[in-house]
């Protein structure tokens, strides 16, 4: 009944073995990465869009980075959060049949979900070299940062939700149930 | 190999895989089975983030939860008290006045659910109405707030169709208090058949008077939000910063209930939502490509404009598939999978693309409180603590409300066009 | 085997009607064994996330802009500087010649081939309340650019205050007044209806703007002699008819544009070539010869 992020209660009632402690520092570590280059992304938009529009209706100057910088920064606020919601096990799911399994049946499906978001994270990650190549020949007009450095942040959120998904589904099969249950927590639209 | 990436997509969705997650299941396995470079799914993945406008979700989200962190809520729910208590069932009406208000802050039907749900159900159920009626008027009046400006939803739609999000906004409002009055007058329909209490706020306005100013600059962000971007002051994503600016200002120096920990809770909560609908709609992006390369949407408009002689057969068809679809899929990631599809069909008929939009809205929203997948309609029978089944039995009377304004909505433009 | 050729443009849009002859005349020349997929109107994204696609083998082709060509192959932005040829003739005759080789030289290091250049016409200043015939009446001007370095160059040699603005939030900001105007072709100024805001388009024709067509590098070399030679051909040829309509699209514009209450001026390009002379100045500091060989060749 608990999500995956944090220290992990569950890894705690089963008598914490060292590896489960290491696997839930790691999601916790990751989480807090997340929380991290999420807030000062969206920290730092904020403070520069408001200053353009400031500088553009009193002053009639602007910013001209302010139009580009979400272009590098959009993605790594996404990727952030993504992370984070990927540690909470907060992705949007459609829970029906997990609700309906329960005991062993539930645990076989669960690895299953793990191992099938494994296999496309890191498919993303794996198939997305030439694209990686061809951004590195890209750089953004007026920020002159070259738009790999955007693109990054999808390989760090990839390798993130793939870590964080070896982690549970090592959970899975220490009998861990890592379904979180709670709809509210899973608020998108 | 659209229809190998749909049966995947179904299976691993199925298999309780993350929507976005099985979206990218399907599309690499019809990529793979059409001979088709896989490299295409991350940059498609990347393209949703360099959009300008797309900048407006996570700056909207952050206003409004850094609006109801504070003590806005409590205002809200007196006033709405003042408003209405005094009808029966006044609670059901406080919670519907209390969406149309919140609406004018939030993009967003989840957030509103949420925080009014767990400020008014408990009091429901402690004043004796039902379980399942208490989930099922917050589940549906939540969704009266993607209707209201700013709306996310409405975002998306201009983005993908290339309609100006000002005018989506604007034509929002109208839809949004149609809505509203017809729960209204369901809940006091259903209030007088129950003999539901009513709930007036205790002393009064005599009480409230104090409050009363207090209340009056949260209040104006809907007037703020409507006024920048009607007058053409500000662009939406503009708006959008300014109003995380005077959400700031407003909790820091009116109500001053503003710490560093709420912000930072604020901004983390924000990420997440950010990265999950995000997400979502990048994983929407790749099945867009590979539509677009097989040519779907085309091929839809023909076969749909050449099967259907009159256009309000198509407007039935397009109506009936967003019902079905919006049954299973959350609001974000329909309007953007359908978006583009039903804007080629709606310009093959000559269908205003503003009612278009409005038209997708008040349906997919509908989709919130149907199961088997539906936002609000979980978080609401999560907090009254009942089931499913229950809740949708007394969703009844809504589903009627909302399918008479969809009706409205797609067969008089005067409603959404002006 | 299926081509992707992609591009930006809609339909009635010369880029348009060009890329699904390219399809024909390409297809028709492999004997069919090739299709052409032409996905228009930005569908596969826009014109940076199209080149990404090409480099990476996503797409095969891309009818593109020099603006996003030139965060690649930054040499390519010189074809904008300021009145830099006389007429579109001249622009073509220089970039068909050892200017267009060398880019495509120079593109090839990236991952791209360049098969051919069409056109994006010449671009005019439109105003909400004047013209602007005159460096004079351009000074002070808040105008909006596309985020490109040359453009913001341009305006601010000419003393105005120029500042970059993503193109979907245009018409909005205009109507709020937060800019005096902006500058763009015809053909984009018509279709976004920005004359109804800013009626008042002076025909500065400051700057020349190619459409590059472009081949992914290792598809390209993947082909045989003969389906190269098939590619270029196409290029060739339905350039020629792109060229053609975006000679004349300026023409029939304009009674277009002024039958909807646009006010036509021209400006005094002799005064505006002194007034941007300092461009050429900061750019030959960074590509001497390549400048040379631009304002040789476009004074030929
Ligand atoms: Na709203
Ligand atoms: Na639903």
């Amino acid at each position: 009944m608990t999500g995956a992020g944090g220290p992990v209660p569950g890894a705690a009632r089963k008598g914490a073995s060292p590896f489960l402690r290491l696997l839930a520092g790691l999601t916790f570590l990751l989480e807090s990465s997340g929380k991290v280059i999420a807030v000062a992304c969206l920290a730092f938009m904020f403070v520069a869009l408001l200053t353009n529009v400031i500088l553009r209706y009193a002053f009639d100057s602007g910013i001209p980075w302010a139009y580009e910088i979400h272009a590098v920064l959009l993605p790594w606020l996404v990727a952030g959060g993504l992370v984070i919601a990927s540690a909470r096990g907060r992705n949007i799911a459609i829970t029906l049949l997990a609700e309906i399994l329960q005991g062993r049946k539930r645990l076989v499906l669960q690895a299953i979900i793990q191992v099938t978001i494994i296999i496309i994270a890191l498919g993303v990650l794996w198939s997305g070299q030439p694209i990686l190549k061809a951004s590195r020949f890209q750089t953004l007009s007026t920020l002159g940062i070259k738009q790999v450095w955007g693109y990054a942040s999808l390989v760090y959120a990839f390798a993130a939700i793939a870590l964080i998904a070896f982690a549970d589904l090592v959970r899975v099969f220490r009998g861990i149930d890592v379904m979180d249950h709670d709809p509210e927590n899973a608020s998108l639209s | 190999m659209a229809l190998a990436m749909i049966w995947v997509f179904m299976i691993l969705l199925a298999l309780a895989v993350p929507v976005a997650h099985a979206m990218l299941g399907g599309v690499g396995v019809a990529l793979i089975l059409d001979g088709k470079p896989l490299a295409v799914i991350l940059q498609r993945l990347y393209t949703p983030t360099q959009s300008f406008p797309m900048l407006a979700i996570p700056f909207f989200i952050l206003a409004g939860s850094l609006m109801m962190s504070g003590k806005f809520g409590v205002y809200l729910v007196n006033i709405a008290r003042l408003l209405v208590g005094n009808f029966k069932g006044g609670l059901g009406q406080v919670s519907i006045i209390g969406s149309v208000m919140f609406g004018g802050v939030s993009g967003s039907a989840v957030a509103d659910a949420t925080a009014l749900g767990n400020a008014l159900i408990p009091v429901q159920l402690k004043e004796g109405y039902p379980k399942g009626f208490a989930a099922a008027i917050n589940s549906a009046s939540s969704t009266v707030s993607v209707l209201i400006p700013p709306s996310i939803p409405l975002i998306l739609f201009g983005l993908v169709s290339n309609v100006s999000i000002v005018d989506l906004f604007v034509a929002g409002i109208l839809p949004g208090l149609m809505l509203g009055i017809g729960m209204f007058a369901m809940v006091w329909w259903v209030a007088h058949r129950r003999n539901l209490p009513r709930a007036p706020l205790e002393g009064g306005f005599q009480a409230f008077k104090g409050q009363i100013f207090t209340a009056v600059p949260a209040l104006l962000m809907p007037v703020f939000v409507i006024g920048t971007l009607r007058f053409g002051i500000a662009t939406p994503t503009e708006v959008s910063v300014m109003a995380v600016a005077y959400a700031l200002f407003v909790s820091g120096f009116v109500y001053r209930d503003l710490n560093a920990r709420l912000i930072w809770a604020a901004c983390v909560e924000t990420a997440m939502m950010t990265g999950a609908v995000m997400f979502i709609i990048m994983a929407s992006s790749t099945i867009q490509w590979l539509l677009t390369v097989e040519r779907v949407p085309q091929t839809l408009a023909i076969w749909v404009t050449s099967s259907f002689s009159e256009p309000w057969m198509i407007i039935l068809a397009m109506n009936i598939v967003m019902l079905v679809v919006g049954a299973f899929l959350d609001l974000p990631a329909a309007v953007l999978l359908l978006g583009p599809l039903f804007v080629t069909v709606g310009q093959a008929i000559g269908l205003d693309l503003v009612q278009l939009g409005l038209m997708m809205v008040v349906n997919l929203s509908i989709g919130l409180y149907t199961p088997p997948v539906g936002t609000t309609l979980f978080i609401s029978a999560a907090i009254a603590r009942t089931g499913i089944g229950e809740v949708v039995k007394s969703l009844m009377p809504f589903y009627f409300v909302a399918l008479i304004v969809l009706l409205l909505i797609s067969y008089v433009p005067a409603l959404t066009i002006y | 085997e299926e081509v992707i050729f992609a591009h930006g443009a809609n339909a009635g849009n010369p880029r348009f009607v060009a890329a699904e002859k390219w399809a024909e005349l390409f297809s028709a020349c492999t004997d069919g064994k090739d299709t052409v997929n032409v996905a228009p109107s930005a569908t596969m994204g826009n014109d940076v996330e199209m080149l990404t696609s090409a480099t990476g083998g996503v797409i095969q082709v891309t009818a593109n802009s020099q603006g996003a060509m030139s965060q690649i192959v930054p040499e390519i932005g010189l074809l904008g500087l300021p009145f830099l040829f006389k007429d579109l003739p001249t622009a073509w005759k220089v970039l068909d010649g050892d200017v267009g080789a060398m880019l495509d030289k120079r593109a090839q290091d990236s991952g791209l081939k360049i098969l051919g250049f069409w056109d994006n016409g010449i671009r005019n200043v439109t105003h909400v309340s004047k013209f602007v015939s005159e460096p004079a009446d351009i000074k002070g001007m808040k105008i909006r650019t596309p985020p490109d370095q040359m453009t913001v160059d341009i305006f601010e040699a000419l003393g105005a205050a120029p500042a970059p603005l993503a193109w979907s939030e245009l018409p909005t900001a205009l109507q709020s007044g937060v800019f005096d105007g902006q500058e763009n072709p015809l053909t984009n100024i018509y279709s976004a209806k920005l004359h109804e805001i800013t009626p008042y388009v002076t025909m500065t024709g400051h700057k020349y703007e190619s459409t590059p067509v472009v081949a992914g590098l290792s598809w390209w070399q993947g082909l045989d002699e003969k389906t190269q030679g098939c590619a270029i051909e196409a290029t060739k040829e339905a350039g020629k008819l792109q060229r053609q309509m975006s000679l004349e699209g300026d023409e029939t514009l304009r009674p277009k544009m002024e039958a909807e209450g646009a006010k036509f001026a021209e400006a005094d390009k002799k005064a505006y070539q002194e007034a941007t002379a300092s461009v050429y100045e900061k750019y030959a500091k960074q590509y001497p010869d390549l400048v040379e060989a631009l304002k040789k060749a476009a004074a030929e």
